[in-house]
């Protein structure tokens, strides 16, 4: 085990002690949850064949259709 | 810090090892940037899983996990708050790209200074006639001392 040591404001201490809570538990388990969910991610990304010529084609695709509904809105107003 | 992604910026964290997820992850930790984009973005992003289906051979549930956490971070506009600067977007901007300006040109009258992030070097040149910032991610990554 290793200690953490965060600032935060003399107003947020204020709040946090008003209620009967074990911060050193919600902060390590808020870290753990954040750092797991990216290491998930990190491995389906890793998993992808999408290469950068790919990513483009489909950000040209999507941005005509983007392109396309605000030109229909432009028209409908 | 505001930034606009396009659609290539968003997509491009999807690429394995590529550096827009680390951005975006980043972000999450950090919270420096405040990512902003038209709201249909999401909706045509998700028009188009089928392309990133093929192309990434990812699963449908992995894109949309992925995609998810990613738009998680972006606050996505409705077009009547920007609607008024649609026409004046469309006659600078390369002919798919005036969504973005648009969302730029509302923000600044917003007195908001935004930048839009793309790899579009057509998109990025026309951003001066419009007197809005670009920056393509690179720059960006290493700005932050992420490369």
């Amino acid at each position: 085990m290793t200690e953490l040591r965060i600032d935060i404001s003399d107003d947020l201490k204020r709040k946090m002690l008003e209620l009967s809570v074990n911060w050193d538990s919600v902060i390590a388990a808020f870290i753990a949850d954040k750092v797991s969910e990216w290491a998930r991610l990190r491995s389906i990304a890793l998993k992808s064949k999408l290469t950068e010529e790919g990513a483009l084609e489909i950000g040209r695709k999507i941005n005509e259709g983007l392109s396309q509904k605000y030109k229909k809105f432009i028209l409908s107003k | 810090m505001i930034i606009i992604p396009d659609a290539n910026s968003v997509i491009s964290a999807l690429i394995k090892k590529g550096r827009a997820l680390d951005l975006f992850e980043w972000n999450d930790f950090n919270k420096e940037i405040k990512f902003v984009a038209p709201e249909n973005l999401s909706l045509e992003i998700r028009r188009n899983i089928s392309s990133i289906l093929k192309k990434s051979a990812l699963s449908e549930l992995e894109i949309t996990e992925l995609l998810d956490k990613i738009e998680s971070g972006i606050e996505f506009i409705p077009a009547s708050k920007f609607e008024k600067f649609l026409p004046q977007a469309l006659k600078v901007s390369p002919p798919n790209d005036f969504p973005y300006i648009a969302l730029a040109l509302f923000l600044k009258t917003e007195g908001k200074e935004p930048t839009i992030l793309s790899n579009d070097k057509d998109l990025l040149k026309s951003l001066s006639k419009v007197n809005v910032k670009g920056i393509s991610l690179h720059k960006l990554l290493s700005e932050l001392s992420l490369l």
